[in-house]
């Protein structure tokens, strides 16, 4: 196999500054670790989806499935150059063997080990501050190894021979890409690895290609059940907290992009109080104002920092995809900053409301540009799979499709591709999945063009107990064993199978 | 004429007391085969194509 992985930075979620949540995104299966605390999910530097900053001292590391001799890949970037310590390292069991280094001149250097080690080559070729570029490499490892590198389809540096090992080994089997020291910010997006066997994929693309990655938009032929469905999202984007003071009366406007039933509210509260008294509440939208009581519910007492808490409503409601609907809740007494942050679009709406006095029939008066809260609705009655699996990011628990059966499969349709592409060099499916139990449990990750249904190059990947991003590569189209035409990609189906 | 000869003497008999079962609830616990479930979370397709922006040019500059 000659592709070995990309990431087009896209399935962790939208705009996200928590390094902690961007972390726990990363390393749910597609990256093995992270170091320092400036990982932020950012607009993208081309034309979908997001991208990765990765700021001062932080990085984020890669273990490859195997040790290979020689790497091919390509990233674009930006780069601030306020240090030498920014680039990429190739590991050998973590130990670094060489490395791509973006100094603050804006030359980019080949070094032996470390970001800081011994310098190899350096281009002349210079980029300035926080400009993006794409960057392709083609290293060998050896003592008398080789390497090139290529700016925006051009080469810089090399081919030349150098000492690209610090290990005994001459393989790497694991990359590091960020800013080791304190200062540097580097933002990085479609990234691809191969390496040279195969037929297809092995070689440096010269297109400054990118990544497109899409969510399933319809169903194919499903026979998964449906755990779970959500509307909104539990995943927190924003560090600021919305602080609800004494009788407070919040809420936040979702719009369902499909039609479904709300049972209950959720919330990601942001500390513990054990006594608090909070009340879910849903209201019509009134001129993109809070307008009518749809359903309130009983008294939830006390909330637990991190915890997802659900507040059931007392009369499940009916709700119209395309159409607002404001969710929220009330509180009694105050309890400060304990609403976590969504993101920082701030469409939240307050007022004033005695806890005691129950869910006002007609909401008060209300003031916008609060923070919006993570608030959600758990909802049931949604006839498509692919709803629940085409969440950004994946929302675990409140949001899945599940089956048992061996030989069953789930195969959903996907958005055509967003600008002509003259060549396709690879499709890569990706699933968060898990299993129930410690049972045993085994999977395929699908595409199925023409009539040939293919497995790819993973026929069986077993999951943990913990949902993380598996992977399965179609460098070609499995039904012509040749290089995808954008027809035959716009009408493939991808999906999932339980194999044992 | 009443014979009380033998007025006052007690007479002890051993009975047996049978047992009454009692049953005040029932229940039937069956150890079943819970079969281990694939769940899916989220599902994408990525997809490597060229580059649709055009690349910024760099500039080149000569390290003395």
């Amino acid at each position: 196999m000659a592709l070995l992985m990309v990431d087009g930075f896209d399935k962790y979620g939208g705009i996200n500054s928590v390094d902690a949540n961007v972390v726990a995104l990363l390393t749910a299966g597609e990256w093995t670790s992270t170091a320092g605390t400036a990982h932020q999910i950012v607009a993208p530097l081309s034309s979908t989806g997001f991208a990765l900053t990765v700021g001062s001292g932080t990085t984020i590391t890669k273990t490859l499935a195997a040790s290979y001799a020689r790497l091919i890949g390509g990233v674009r970037f930006s780069a601030n150059l306020s240090t030498t310590t920014t680039g990429i390292v190739f590991l050998d069991s973590g130990t670094a063997q060489a490395s791509i280094v973006i100094n603050t001149n804006g030359t980019i250097a080949v070094r032996n080990g470390t970001l800081a080690g011994t310098i190899l080559g350096t281009s002349a070729a210079s980029i300035t501050a926080s400009t993006t570029h794409y960057l392709e490499w083609d290293i060998t490892f050896g003592n008398s190894g080789s390497y090139q590198l290529w700016l925006d389809g051009v080469s810089i540096l090399g081919p030349t021979t150098g000492d690209t090992t610090a290990t005994a080994n001459n393989t790497a089997n694991g990359l590091t890409i960020g800013a080791v020291a304190a200062g540097p910010s580097l933002t990085i997006d479609d990234l691809y690895l191969f390496d040279t066997s195969g037929a297809t994929n092995n070689a440096v693309l010269l297109t400054s290609p990118r990544i497109e990655t899409q969510f399933p938009s319809s169903d194919g032929v499903v026979q998964f059940a449906i755990g779970a469905s959500i509307v909104g999202s539990t995943t927190s984007r924003s560090a600021t907290p919305y602080n609800p003071t004494a009788n407070t009366f919040y809420v936040r406007p979702i719009t369902p992009t499909a039609n479904c039933t709300v049972s209950a509210i959720g919330i990601l509260p942001n500390l513990t109080n054990a006594s608090v008294q909070l009340r879910p509440i849903l209201y019509a939208d009134s001129g993109n104002t809070p307008g009518t009581l749809m359903s309130a519910g009983s008294t939830v007492v006390g909330m637990t920092s991190g915890v997802l808490q659900t507040l059931p409503l007392t009369t499940p409601q009916a709700l119209v995809a395309g159409t607002r609907y404001w969710f929220g809740l009330m509180n009694d007494i105050a309890v400060v900053n304990s609403y976590t942050a969504q993101d920082s679009s701030a469409v939240g709406r307050f007022a004033t409301a005695t806890f005691a006095s129950g869910a006002p029939g007609t909401a008060p008066a209300t003031t916008a540009g609060q923070i919006t809260a993570v608030i959600f609705g758990v909802v049931s009655s949604i006839a498509t799979n692919s709803y629940e699996v085409g969440q950004n990011p994946p929302q675990g628990q409140y949001s899945y499709v599940y089956d048992a059966t061996v030989g069953h499969e789930d195969l959903y349709g996907f958005p055509a591709l967003t600008a002509p592409a003259p060549i396709i060099y690879a499709a890569a499916v990706k699933g968060s999945v898990a299993k129930s139990d410690a049972g045993a449990k085994t999977l395929s990750l699908r595409t199925k063009s023409g009539g040939t249904d293919s497995a790819g190059s993973a026929a069986s990947l077993a999951p943990g107990t913990s949902y993380a991003w598996m992977t399965s590569l179609f460098p070609t189209d499995p039904a012509t064993g040749a290089a995808w035409t954008v027809a035959a990609l716009n009408a493939a189906q991808g999906g999932v199978k339980v194999e044992s | 004429m009443t014979d009380i000869r033998n007025a006052g003497t007690q007479r002890e008999v051993l009975l047996t007391t049978v047992p009454a079962a009692t049953a005040a609830g029932l229940v039937r616990e069956v150890l079943l085969a819970t079969p281990t479930a694939l769940i899916v979370g989220g599902l994408v397709r990525e997809v490597l194509v060229p580059g649709t922006v055009t690349p910024q040019q760099y500039a080149v500059s000569v390290i003395t």
